[in-house]
């Protein structure tokens, strides 16, 4: 399925005629946003643009295309798959993964109960995020993380929409597969939101390389040891450590002898280093490698990579040359 | 001779006629009792493999028979299709276009109409809920068809002979 359809599928049908109309490439289309008594916005192209009843895209705010109660709840079914209730720990996240991987986001009146989030009701917020498989962008970084035929440990910090499962996505796929000189590994992935391999049915539907396994939907750190024990990888992939048990699993995956790939927000490495979190891993010289993306020209701009000493890589080959 | 052949078929159609409405009833009866089924196994799905909508009614679609397997698979293809219908209006279709052929009644249908307006939404237990009450909706309808049966069936039976030889006592 292309992703026209991957998206116009999980929109209310107004809007899904309303798209349908417009000139767009949808591989150059980043987000669509759907507010309750809000203008119909996208992201095209890194430009925002209200979408109007003719339909056109426009700068202007008065002829745009007011979404209603309706169209939410109608695009909430259809992102659903018309079964919300199976994705209750996704939406007490914020988020549902749909078909292709794309991340729909959503957010309205939550039920705590305690201090901890039970559920999301009244949803009148979904912000439609697209994903992109975009092969090659890996080329780059991928001498730097290469030790010989090994691959160093890794963790790539990026803020949020500068492209980092994107880029994690073209390097599991690129160290899988091969190239040149390099043979490819087993690399395994724990695509907790299922969006490096947006699987359907438990088949990755992106391109992930072929000696690839991808555990999907599994909470990170116990998907890590299990991949462990079942699939023997060489290397493994993870996208956004977010809590101490993953902290701890990375742990147990450097010392298992797999090399690690994974990524965190951030936006610098003295970002990282000021995260409890991962304050630790840093100061013990975990990673190898730490690779900062920023919101360049374009998604999965390379800012600077670094050593585990944080020595800047790029710095140094600059002035070697 | 002409007479006495026209009185033979008269009797036959009609405890023919008493015969087919008593097995009406007992169709009905089988046939809600496999709708009970299909729903203990739709809330399997759900409980236990927390499956979406449309994956357990293909699963369920591909392990039942007919008309119930058409109207499970046709549930299942319309909602991945995802043509812009929302579950109610595909599922109020495919109870009409699907199990018009059925033995239930008008309001069986009906009720099984009611149960989709509250599939799909909130969360597991509520799901479980709704299967649940609907579940025991239907013994209770099964109870009552099952009494019916038993008091009537004879009687059906019974009234089609009866009857039958009465018109040939009229027509002799």
């Amino acid at each position: 399925m292309d992703k026209k359809s991957e998206l116009m599928k999980v929109l209310a049908k107004r809007i899904r005629i309303l798209l349908e109309q417009l000139p767009l490439d949808f591989e150059d289309l980043q987000e669509i946003r759907l507010r309750v008594n809000g203008p119909l916005l996208i992201i095209y192209r890194g430009c925002e643009y209200f979408v109007s009843e003719a339909p056109s895209l426009d700068g202007d705010k008065a002829r745009a295309v007011i979404v209603d109660k309706q169209d939410v709840q109608e695009t909430l079914e259809y992102v659903g798959n018309y079964s919300l209730y199976a994705f209750e720990d996704e939406v007490k996240q914020g988020f549902i993964t749909i078909q292709g991987g794309h991340r729909v986001g959503i957010a309205g009146k939550t039920i705590v109960e305690g201090d901890r989030v039970k559920s999301l009701k009244y949803i009148s917020f979904l912000n439609i995020r697209v994903s992109h498989q975009i092969k090659g962008c890996a080329d780059p970084v991928l001498p730097y993380i290469r030790n010989g035929d090994q691959i160093c440990h890794t963790l790539i910090i990026s803020p949020p929409r500068c492209g980092k499962t994107t880029l994690l996505r073209d390097m599991i796929r690129q160290i899988s597969d091969g190239q040149g000189s390099f043979a490819g590994q087993t690399v395994g992935v724990v695509d907790e939101r299922s969006e490096i391999g947006g699987s359907y049915l438990g088949v990755p539907g992106n391109d992930l390389g072929i000696r690839t396994d991808v555990m999907d939907c599994c909470p990170k750190a116990e998907g890590m040891m299990m991949l462990i024990r079942s699939m023997a990888p060489q290397v493994i992939a993870v996208d956004e450590i977010g809590d101490y048990q993953d902290a701890h699993a990375i742990e147990s995956v450097i010392h298992c002898g797999c090399k690690l790939i994974a990524t965190v927000h951030g936006s610098s490495l003295q970002d990282i280093l000021q995260k409890p979190l991962l304050e630790k891993l840093v100061a013990e010289h975990t990673f190898d490698r730490y690779i900062i993306l920023c919101n360049g020209k374009k998604v999965g701009t390379v800012q600077d990579i670094f050593d585990a000493k944080g020595e800047s890589l790029l710095r140094r080959r600059c002035e070697g040359c | 001779m002409l007479k006495m052949i026209g009185v033979l078929l008269v009797v036959t159609a009609s405890t023919g006629l008493g015969f087919s409405v008593s097995r009406d009833l007992k169709l009905r009866i089988d046939q809600l009792h496999y709708l009970r089924k299909l729903m203990l196994m739709l809330q399997g799905e759900i409980k236990y493999v927390k499956a979406p909508l449309p994956e357990a009614f293909a699963s369920i679609g591909r392990r039942i028979r007919e008309p119930f397997q058409a109207f499970f698979a046709g549930v299942a293809q319309d909602m991945d299709h995802c043509e812009g219908e929302t579950f109610q209006e595909i599922w109020d279709r495919r109870i009409r276009e699907d199990l018009r052929e059925t033995r239930l009644t008008k309001t069986d249908l009906e009720s099984l109409r009611h149960m989709g307006e509250n599939i799909g939404y909130l969360d597991h237990e509520m799901q479980l809920g709704t299967l649940g009450l609907y579940t025991e909706q239907l013994e209770n309808e099964i109870h009552a068809a099952e009494k019916v049966f038993g008091s009537k069936s004879r009687i059906y039976h019974c009234l089609g002979v009866m009857g039958g030889i009465f018109i040939a006592i009229l027509i002799l």
